[in-house]
């Protein structure tokens, strides 16, 4: 994209302008301070709080000027401003005393405290003294759930908050009431906010009215707590998040900007699923006389090493381990003995979306290429489940397609109001092809309903349309010919894919028509839905599939293996759990929570979770991002690669020197396989700074007592794992152009809105770069992919496809407290024909007969399901898993029977 | 010049002789000291015998040696501290503690008698800091002006606060 470029000149100094942006935002990319409220970079002006107020100059002669909103002033070049003239600093001054009339003096009792935009807003203005001298207005709070907690009186009515939550992440449980002064935001009566990006109302509020409410229970000031940059490990989109932690406990995770990955926002599974790392963790044991017996490290490492000198040695990979770790069992057990801990289905759609991105060389959309999308077909899954913000950032293309495809008139991004009303006036481009029914139906997208064979055919269909070049005037009556042809017309289309109900196929040729439409010259980008953070960096490493691990004959008796962070015993079926039973295997976990596959175990070992320990995790992206040691507690924890090398190297299975950092395992695995180069210059040891960057922040209070009821001598700083990080507050201050930032926080700015003091412009890219390399070229060769056969189902039975929901649909958020008390009844959508044949009713319970597993589920009925398919959700916390997709039956039972 | 400037030295110590003694017989005879005099820290109660220190983390951010640490209670709507620990041995009795404390809970108090043999025994917690009565501000009570819930004040009960807003009302 090409910007123009221009100057404006403000108080005397001229700064550079995107011609397309306002002067509010001109300002702040200048780093100016000019107070604001109601715009936000991502939710774009409306100027209803009139705090930007700056005076604006006809030419040199003009000495009286006129005050205008910044953020509703287009900045056109040669434009002359001033910020610091009296006239239009008494009109700020103003407009934040008349904001703050009824705003409680209760900053002392508020979490946001310190991290708060209006007090950052209040001082910038010099406003001080109150001249209104009445009593305050009070409203009452409600109880929105375990995510939020309400403090109604601090509104200061800049209506960001319904701008988001409305507006933006389409919610609809969430409002403004009443009218002139008194207006309240909240809902209807008490109750959970229902839409899964309640959580970032926390950080678009100004103020403190929306609290992170388990951080509220567990409160420190926000310069009381490390900072530490991190990867949310709850899905395969690898939003970006800060880690802050106080004295080894972890307390918040907030949402840390990234322009090519989540940018404002983040998913209420990321914000307050990473608690999971406060709960009970793993505890080293050893099986004795059959029971699982607490021991320490050393003694567990010790049975590890007797498993790893067993004749065969079977390591089974783990899709939420770090790379590091997975690449160092793989490098014991061998490849041949190296398989992925998920199910063979979640196998071969990972393996197939590694086989696109590296072999193929088709290009992946990062959420900003489907934000900008001007045409977007989604495949098989609904993104809502699996990947929540990559949903988000599709709700966003109905929105962008009425204004910035220039589809009505020219308006610029930031003009919310006046996009919104154009919207009116626009159909997204947007289809959507699933078996099951998918929350962004209700968008005013083009939905098709469709089998695993339906979809195949159509993807298919949509491909030899693009390719003949030819309307194809039968299939205008169809999904597929009414998609051909808007994709064909689209400049930037993106398509969402995933294979979780309809098969790994799916995403083959998906790709296939990604080539079509790149050789028509558009920039076509796909997205491949994965479950786990890092899905596609254990399918970059070929693991063999746990089907086979069964089938194959050489292992002999009493093999040995080494679990990496997973519970692989869920995803085995009842024949091949017996297998290992009778193979008298002993099995070594290494993991940070208790599972089904620890308690079944020889030997566990506790290894560090992803905020214990630095790794590198590999999004469905392609993008290799790096976790980060956040806490550094007394006793440190060892990382699980560390302990595999120092297991294999007493069993004398590797050299014991070497390996003895992340940068020297990186280096190998880069020597194995070229695509890992770019991790290597992640974690590199020889960083250009003088001195490291401190992970807490420079006001960071109370350490010579914290501890002082132990021992009134102080301990000396932990020691930090990486040296371009310090574990104190000792080292160079972090200034805006430092290549690593733990913490936005700039003089002035205390809040989050400090990051616009750190990015090239506002809403792009920080100056230190963005986190995360591409790990794939995106300008290969495209290669087609060859079409397997499909797999055929008789039509009589019926087919269920997995629901995994945002809460409690992945094993390590489903753990943290908050999210337990937001997951909701487990389910099974039936069409509302199989439910009249079946007699069944909504609310009905039944029993589903799953490839010899029975589970129990409520029965949702909907109309917009495809015959004979029926969704169901998961639960991976107490059931084995389903292997889904599979056939299956429904029976109903009564009240009794469920009992 | 040398010679001069060793009488005049001679000449002043000399005259001390005649000087009132200032010296005290501490510790039979306490010296006076006024009470905004800053020495051992205490944390008080307000009017109603509630604990003032509503765990705001002010005090703690502003020790200049940092020797003051604690943590809020996980209590939702409860802002009190769960500890609350001055490590004495670390105090330089700078009084910045006070100044920035909103509720007036944290006060310095003209006792400076805290030596100890054992350096561990100058970590005091809540329970050594708490005292019974208000302190130096006999009147303030924070939690009545702060415009939220607490210890049985409700919305619009404060002195400054009007009624909740009926949000379902239209009335201008």
């Amino acid at each position: 994209m090409e910007v123009k470029k221009a100057q404006i000149v403000v108080d005397g100094v001229a700064i550079d302008i995107d011609r397309s942006n306002n002067v509010l935002a001109a300002c702040l990319s200048a780093r100016l301070d000019l107070p604001f409220f109601c715009w936000h970079p991502s939710l774009g002006s409306v100027g209803a709080c009139r705090q930007c107020a700056v005076t604006v100059y006809k030419d040199d002669q003009d000495k009286v000027g006129q005050i205008v909103m910044a953020c509703m002033t287009l900045a056109t070049p040669g434009m002359i401003i001033s910020l610091t003239d009296t006239k239009s600093h008494s009109v700020r001054q103003s407009v934040i005393e008349l904001a703050l009339t009824n705003h409680p003096h209760d900053c002392p009792v508020c979490e946001v405290g310190g991290d708060c935009h209006l007090q950052d807003m209040t001082v910038m203005t010099g406003h001080s003294v109150r001249h209104y001298d009445f009593r305050k207005r009070t409203h009452l709070n409600q109880e929105l759930g375990p995510f939020i907690k309400h403090e109604m009186n601090r509104c200061i009515s800049c209506y960001r908050c319904v701008r988001f939550y409305r507006d933006y992440a389409d919610g609809t449980d969430f409002g403004v009431f009443g009218a002139s002064r008194n207006v309240y935001f909240g809902r209807a009566r008490d109750g959970a906010l229902e839409s899964e990006f309640a959580g970032n109302l926390i950080e678009v509020c100004p103020t403190g009215v929306f609290v992170d409410k388990p951080y509220a229970q567990r409160f420190v000031r926000k310069w009381d707590m490390r900072a530490m940059p991190s990867v949310c490990p709850h899905c395969a989109v690898g939003c970006n998040v800060t880690i802050q932690e106080r004295e080894g406990e972890f307390r918040r995770a907030s949402n840390r900007f990234n322009a090519a990955v989540n940018g404002y926002f983040l998913c209420d599974r990321g914000r307050f699923g990473i608690g999971f790392v406060n709960e009970p963790k793993l505890a080293s044991s050893v099986r004795r006389d059959g029971l699982l017996v607490a021991t320490n490290d050393a003694e567990a490492r010790a049975h590890l090493v007797a498993i790893l000198k067993s004749e065969t040695v079977i390591g089974i990979g783990s899709p939420r381990a770090s790379l590091e770790s997975n690449f160092m069992l793989r490098t014991l057990v061998g490849p041949d003995r190296f398989y992925a801990g998920t199910s063979d289905h979640q196998w071969q759609i990972a393996a197939m979306a590694a086989k696109i991105i590296a072999e193929h060389g088709i290009p992946t959309a990062s959420i900003v290429d489907v934000e900008a999308a001007d045409c977007v077909l989604i495949i098989g899954d609904d993104p809502s489940d699996v990947a929540p913000r990559l949903a988000l950032a599709v709700r966003q293309v109905a929105k962008v397609s009425a204004s910035g495809t220039g589809a009505v008139v020219d308006l610029p991004d930031w003009h919310a109001d006046a996009r919104k009303t154009a919207q009116i006036f626009d159909k997204p481009s947007l289809f959507i092809a699933t078996p099951l029914p998918t929350r962004l139906d209700a968008l005013g997208a083009d939905v098709m309903r469709g089998t695993a064979e339906q979809l195949t055919d159509m993807c298919a269909q949509i491909e030899t349309v693009l390719i003949s070049n030819s309307e194809n005037d039968q299939a205008a009556e169809l999904l597929s010919g009414r998609a051909a042809s808007a994709l064909r017309s689209a400049h930037r289309p993106v398509i969402i894919v995933g294979g979780n109900s309809a098969g790994a196929n799916l995403l083959g040729l998906a790709a296939n028509i990604i080539i079509a439409l790149r050789n028509r010259g558009a920039d076509a980008r796909i997205i491949m839905l994965l479950p786990e953070v890092n899905s596609l960096g254990l399918a970059l490493l070929q693991p063999k599939s746990l089907n086979e691990l069964r089938s194959d004959p050489t292992i002999g008796r009493a093999p040995g293996y080494i679990v990496l962070e997973n519970d692989f015993l869920r995803y085995l079926s009842e024949g091949a759990l017996a297998d290992i039973r009778g193979q008298e295997a002993k099995i070594a976990v290494l993991d940070h929570v208790e599972t089904r596959t620890t308690q079944g175990a020889d030997v566990t070992i506790r290894c560090a979770n992803f905020i214990e320990a630095g790794g590198i995790v590999v999004s469905a992206e392609g993008r290799a991002q790096s976790w980060n040691q956040a806490i550094f507690s007394d006793e440190p924890v060892t990382p699980a690669w560390e302990i595999l090398h120092e297991g294999g190297a007493a069993a004398e299975l590797i050299a014991s020197s070497g390996l003895r950092n992340q940068e020297a395992v990186l280096n190998l695995l880069a020597e194995q396989s070229a695509i890992f180069g770019a991790c290597v210059g992640m974690v590199a040891t020889g960083n250009d700074q003088a001195q490291p960057t401190p992970s807490l922040p420079f006001r960071y209070s109370g350490r010579t007592a914290v501890k002082a009821h132990i021992d009134v001598r102080e301990a000396p700083p932990p020691p930090s794992s990486h040296p371009s990080w310090s574990a104190s507050m000792e080292g160079a201050r972090l200034h805006p152009d430092a290549n690593i930032v733990p913490q936005f926080w700039a003089p002035g700015w205390n809040s989050s809105h400090a990051l616009n003091q750190f990015q090239t412009s506002i809403g792009l890219s920080l100056r230190a770069g963005d986190e995360g390399v591409l790990l794939f070229p995106q300008d290969s060769e495209l290669v087609r992919i060859e079409r397997s056969p499909a797999r055929t189902v008789s039509n009589d039975a019926i087919m269920f496809c997995e629901i995994s929901p945002v809460f409690g649909g992945e094993a390590l958020s489903a753990r943290s407290a908050p999210i337990r008390e937001r997951m909701g009844e487990a389910v099974v959508v039936v069409g509302n024909v199989l439910a009249k044949s079946f007699s069944i009713h909504d609310g009905a319970w039944v029993r589903c007969d799953i490839g010899g597993v029975s589970v129990v589920r409520k029965v949702l009925i909907t109309q917009s399901i495809v015959e004979n398919y029926c969704g169901i959700t998961i639960n991976v916390s107490d059931e084995p898993d389903l292997l889904l997709p599979h056939t299956g039956m429904i029976t109903r039972i009564t009240d009794e029977g469920r009992a | 010049m040398y010679v001069l400037t060793s009488l005049r030295s001679a000449w002043l110590t000399f005259k001390h002789l005649f000087h009132r003694t200032e010296t005290v017989q501490y510790p039979e005879q306490m010296p006076y000291l006024a009470p905004r005099t800053r020495g051992r820290i205490v944390l008080t109660r307000d009017p109603d015998g509630h604990e003032r220190c509503v765990s705001c983390y002010l005090c703690s951010a502003v020790c200049p040696c940092d020797c003051i640490s604690l943590q809020r209670t996980s209590a939702p709507n409860q802002w009190q501290p769960e500890f609350f620990r001055i490590n004495f041995s670390r105090c330089i009795f700078c009084g910045l503690c006070e100044e920035a404390c909103p509720t007036s809970a944290i006060q310095l108090i003209p006792d400076f008698e805290m030596s100890e043999y054992n350096r561990q025994n100058l970590v005091y917690e809540k329970e050594n800091l708490l005292i019974a009565g208000t302190g130096k501000v006999p009147e303030y009570n924070y939690y009545r002006v702060a415009g939220i819930d607490a210890f049985g004040k409700h919305k619009g009960e404060g002195p400054a606060e009007r009624p909740p807003v009926d949000p379902r009302g239209l009335m201008p």
